[in-house]
């Protein structure tokens, strides 16, 4: 039987300059990548529900409009990362520190085991009441580290910090955190 | 035997999907509280927000994005053509004022000619005689100096006619 030569995606870079050469399919090939990631790190960071999908659409056009700023020494997604974090920055400075995340906004993810299907909703539930308690550098490291599987040198990229740094905040984020969470 | 450290460093690739535990670190995890509650807790981290992953409209947040870029980018045009636009109108307007206020360099050489009066010889003369070097002299410099930022209202039909010609191409 024969098989059909699989077609690898074509990875960011040449995405973007496919973008730049004036490709909207490849702009919307971009977002269709990275969206859910980006939404998910809002959503983390303490974004309101309703905001998610306007602060991810931001995150992009921001991201297109400047898009001769990216040099390309971090990745793509790492950059999109920052954008998101900063636009949440501005967010939370114009809302003066409301507290955006309730537990009631969030939905459960679905398990087979009812049992353990409470504790790990409860575990997420206090989780994220607890990620809205630590200061910003430390949330943003332990959500790029944990939830994002990003490796500290790239951490330190995205929040312009040094690895050392990634790493000393990411201990004290899972050192509060285990308080705030028992 | 397994370290707490090196448990902890290996849990976020193991949340993140990219690698699972061994059986020796499976049995530390069994008997460590501490690393049992960092392991909750970072287990809990790679989840938050998976809800989402079903939820989010990708598609329709792609559209909305390319959209606005391409409303950006025809605002981007604009912009640039009303500022050429503005330069031309400028332009012309310069051109088309300029050598009604400003006399040639020939005319002004001459009238620099007349005006060369050696002061010294300015305290032997009369009366008379100096009314007559005033009068070749020019306007007092105060009325000169109120130069009135031409419109286009102060254009005559053929500065008019050429402004519009150097506008229309």
């Amino acid at each position: 039987m024969m098989t059909r030569p699989q077609t690898e995606p074509p990875s960011d870079a040449v995405l973007v300059d496919a973008w730049r050469a004036g490709s909207e399919q490849a702009a919307a090939a971009l977002v269709a990548r990275h969206a859910t990631s980006i939404a998910r790190f809002l959503a983390a960071s303490g974004a309101g529900t309703s905001d998610i999908e306007d602060l991810v659409q931001d995150t992009f056009f921001r991201a297109f409009r400047r898009i001769d700023s990216w040099r390309g020494e971090a990745a793509f997604r790492s950059w999109l990362f920052t954008i998101a974090g900063n636009l949440l920055k501005d967010e939370h400075r114009r809302n003066r520190g409301r507290t955006v995340v309730t537990l009631e906004d969030r939905d459960v993810a679905g398990h087979d085991d009812p049992a353990a299907t409470l504790t790990a909703s409860e575990m997420e539930a206090r989780l994220q009441e607890g990620l809205t308690r630590l200061p910003r550098l430390q949330r943003e490291v332990f959500l790029l580290r944990v939830q994002q599987g990003i490796e500290y040198q790239e951490i330190a990229r995205i929040l312009g910090t040094t690895a050392g740094a990634a790493r000393v905040h990411y201990h004290h984020a899972v050192k509060r955190l285990k308080e705030l969470v028992q | 035997m397994i370290a707490c450290e090196w448990l902890c460093e290996r849990m976020a690739e193991v949340a993140h999907g990219r690698s699972g535990w061994t059986l020796e670190e499976s049995a530390h995890l069994a008997s460590c509280a501490e690393c049992a509650a960092e392991w909750g807790l970072v287990a809990a981290g790679g989840r938050l927000g998976r809800d989402l992953e079903g939820r989010l409209d990708t598609a329709a947040i792609a559209n909305r994005v390319v959209d606005r870029l391409a409303a950006a980018r025809r605002v981007d045009r604009w912009r640039r053509t009303g500022l050429l636009v503005g330069l031309a109108a400028a332009a012309a307007l310069v051109i088309a004022v300029w050598p009604a206020r400003h006399p040639p360099p020939q005319q002004i050489a001459r009238s620099s000619q007349t005006l060369t009066v050696p002061l010294a010889e300015l305290d032997g003369l009369d009366s008379g005689q100096l009314q007559a070097v005033l009068e070749t002299l020019d306007a007092p410099l105060s009325s000169e100096a109120s130069i009135a930022i031409p419109t286009l209202g102060d254009l005559d039909e053929q500065q008019m006619e050429r402004v519009l010609r150097s506008l229309e191409g």
